[in-house]
């Protein structure tokens, strides 16, 4: 049994919030053009590069002994070294330190770890022993978890008094957008560290012996889509395998009377198993709808890497036709796609479990409100208000994201959630009220509520969410609650349920 | 005891009733603890509420052997069991109904608690869009859109495009010469009358589903009570 770990002092937290920013300040466009990191851009390119980045890029500034990243925390910035020297230490702390101490329904979440200290970031996979690594001026780190937005795999102090440059995502993408050079060093560094880990969770792949696996990421090519670039057009030669690093992907079909969304993939899903088998050409077209990043894998060397295990190819066999099958539907039942379409106009293509209220059956009784409020403290997690699509209601509830854009801005680490679990929670020790995470959320489903007063008399807000009632035995009190059976809970992974939710009350 | 299989069956019949009457309860248990809360849905609850009284009406009808009832206590206690049914079946008409009303009808959909507010903020924009009003279409604006926006009203239906057009146009008759940005100016007044009225349909129809809920836990908890008064004095006397 895990030891009642104490609140942490929220107080201290909003301090370490407010100084980290105090360390920061605006990048100045003539101290960048020097840079050696921009040197990689083609020269006509690199003013009109900087102009563009400049909002997104600041600079801080980081005494001996801070800490820059903390293994298991989320973010959406990379760091460039101009001055000093940082210290990457790989596995500072143990799972059992790592891993927070979840309390359930807004109580203290958070563990302390064994030099006192609160932590109140995400769990990192088991590492033996902490290893450590310097890197000086010029050097890059963060970069594969902003843009794989995986937990940082390590921690970062500054071992001297160091200077540091941010670059927030959008000002990394443009950079390895127009830098080919830095694209390939990411490229390098994410092949090295993080693809042979990424391939090992496709479950095609997660039996097949280490020396197939590294065989497969060393030959794997890595690419990269703009929103709206298509990826593959049907009809094609599909000569590949390929595996969402990140991003939205967009299946479609061409149909008589245009085409057809047939399933969205996201980071961790993979398409082309029917090409692989059958040699045939892409029965689908595959669009970028966000930046998306792919991993792609020859059809021979996946074909290599899987020859001799019919387990692994009976696998691949089930996949490709359970594709197909669904194409057949796309063409065969066009509510089914303007559902799917749906889905994505409402922003429910990113989540794993969203609330959608039935208007055609809700009677408006607020039995739902009033069971989320009772489950959470007397305050409700979600307002009975929202988009609607056709007969429903998308309420502003959390959708539980597959890709938590809430969780990047968050300062104190307090928005996490747990490997394997559906639901993305905010310990509400840990909010120090910032409303980062409400203004980050597309869906404006993070609500700001007053949560008492700071210790020097100014008003407390925090933040809270759906949690879906996390740790409660039923499943979320919404659905449990309602007498009419009009809320539901969907996954847009779960296409038979948007079928069944779309297919007939749409 | 009961007298006989009748008094069981009366026993029965009552407890029947007490059974159904539990359903509110649901909301109660949420709160309870996670080993104390039972596991069924508020539908489960619902669908065994409806099963229990439909129960409790047949042993009713059992308990009186399908007579015409004798005595006062008989005849009220037949009275309320008739508008206790009645209740029901029109909660059962409006639950199908009004959803059905609200969604298809209406664009409104404001969580009840926020209509009071809603229909504050759309008086107040009202007033704004028509501080700029010629001093005629001001009168015409006075008499025929500000008493429908002032307070929230109950509606059982929702308006029709006349009862929309027609103040708003009257408006346009008062004025001596609409332009283009004046024309839509009073698209927008059209607009926010549109919503005034679906959100006192909205309203009129929640609170008829309301008031239906509540003659029937009223009429039914009558019921319950007679009956027992009048169990108990078989017991007693």
């Amino acid at each position: 049994m895990q030891p009642e770990a104490p609140a942490p002092d929220r107080d201290a937290l909003r301090r370490r919030h407010e100084r980290r920013l105090q360390l920061q300040a605006p990048a100045r466009l003539e101290e960048l053009a020097g840079l050696p990191l921009f040197s990689a851009v083609p020269e006509r390119a690199r003013q009109r590069l900087l102009e563009k980045v400049l909002p997104r890029l600041r600079t801080a500034r980081f005494p001996a002994g801070e800490e820059i990243l903390r293994e298991g925390e989320y973010s959406d910035t990379a760091f460039y070294v101009m001055e000093g020297e940082v210290e990457v230490v790989l596995g500072a702390y143990s799972v059992a330190e790592a891993r927070p101490v979840v309390v359930r329904h807004g109580d203290a979440s958070a563990a302390v770890d064994a030099g006192g200290r609160t932590w109140v970031g995400r769990g990192a996979p088991p590492v033996e022993a902490p290893s450590r690594k310097a890197l000086g001026p010029g050097e890059v780190f963060g970069e594969l978890a902003a843009l794989s937005r995986y937990p940082v795999s390590a921690s970062v102090r500054a071992r001297s008094a160091t200077r540091v440059l941010l670059l927030k995502l959008p000002a990394l993408r443009m950079l390895l957008a127009a830098a080919p050079s830095f694209r390939a060093f990411v490229d390098a560094r994410y092949r090295e560290r993080a693809l042979g880990r990424h391939l090992r969770g496709v479950p095609l792949f997660a039996g097949l012996p280490d020396e197939r696996v590294a065989a497969l990421a060393a030959r794997a090519e890595l690419c990269s889509f703009e929103p709206g670039q298509r990826i593959a057009a049907e009809g094609d030669p599909a000569r590949e395998l390929l595996l969402v690093r990140g991003g939205l992907v967009q299946v479609g079909v061409a149909a008589p009377d245009g085409p057809r969304v047939v399933t969205y993939l996201r980071a961790g899903d993979v398409a082309g198993e029917a090409g692989l088998l059958l040699a045939t050409p892409w029965p689908f077209e595959l669009h970028a709808l966000d930046h998306v990043e792919l991993v792609r894998l020859a059809r021979a060397d996946v074909l290599d890497a899987i020859a001799l295990d019919p387990q692994v190819e009976q696998a691949l066999w089930d996949a490709g036709v359970a594709r197909l099958e669904q194409r057949g539907e796309a063409l065969s039942d066009p509510g089914l796609a303007q559902a799917m379409d749906a889905l994505r106009e409402a922003g429910l293509v990113h989540g794993e479990s969203a609330l959608l209220i039935d208007l055609a059956t809700c009677t408006r009784c607020d039995a739902c409100v009033t069971a989320c409020a009772d489950s959470h403290d007397g305050v409700p997690r979600f307002v009975r208000q929202g988009k609607r699509l056709g007969r429903w209601l998308v309420p502003t509830a959390c959708h539980q994201c597959t890709d938590p854009v809430c969780m990047l801005d968050c300062p104190t680490g307090a928005i996490t959630r747990d490997w394997g679990a559906l639901e993305v929670t905010i310990a509400a020790a840990s909010c120090i009220g910032c409303g980062n995470c409400a203004q980050g959320c597309p869906w404006g489903n993070v609500l700001m509520v007053e949560a008492g007063a700071r210790s020097d008399g100014s008003a407390q807000e925090r933040a809270v969410k759906c949690d879906l009632c996390a740790g409660r035995r039923e499943g979320p009190a919404c659905v449990q609650a309602c007498p009419h059976e009009s809320s539901i809970r969907l996954s847009a992974r779960d296409r038979a349920g948007a079928a069944r939710a779309f297919g007939s009350r749409f | 005891m009961p007298h006989g299989a009748t008094g069981w069956v009366g026993l029965a019949t009552l407890l029947a009733f007490v059974a159904a009457a539990l359903f509110p309860a649901h909301r109660l248990l949420v709160r309870l603890p996670d080993r104390l809360r039972p596991g069924f849905r508020a539908s489960a609850w619902l669908r065994a509420h409806r099963a229990i009284g439909g129960l409790a009406l047949v042993l009713a009808c059992i308990h009186v052997g399908a007579r015409w009832p004798r005595g006062s206590t008989g005849l009220v206690l037949l009275s309320l069991l008739v508008l206790s049914l009645a209740s029901a079946a029109l909660i059962e008409l409006l639950v199908k109904q009004i959803p059905r009303l609200l969604t298809e009808r209406l664009r409104v959909s404001e969580p009840a608690a926020l209509v009071p507010a809603r229909v504050a903020q759309l008086a107040e924009e009202a007033r704004t869009l028509a501080a700029g009003f010629p001093p005629a279409a001001r009168q015409a604006f006075d008499t025929g859109v500000a008493p429908q926006l002032a307070a929230l009203r109950v509606r059982l239906r929702p308006p029709a495009p006349a009862e929309v057009a027609a103040p708003v146009a009257a408006i346009e008759a008062a004025w001596p010469a609409v332009t283009d940005l004046e024309r839509e100016t009073l698209d927008d007044l059209r607009t926010l009358l549109r919503e005034k009225l679906e959100l006192d349909t909205q309203h009129g129809l929640e609170g008829a589903l309301g008031l239906a809920r509540l003659a029937h836990a009223l009429v039914s908890g009558a019921l319950i009570g007679l009956a027992a008064v009048h169990g108990s004095s078989f017991w007693i006397y």
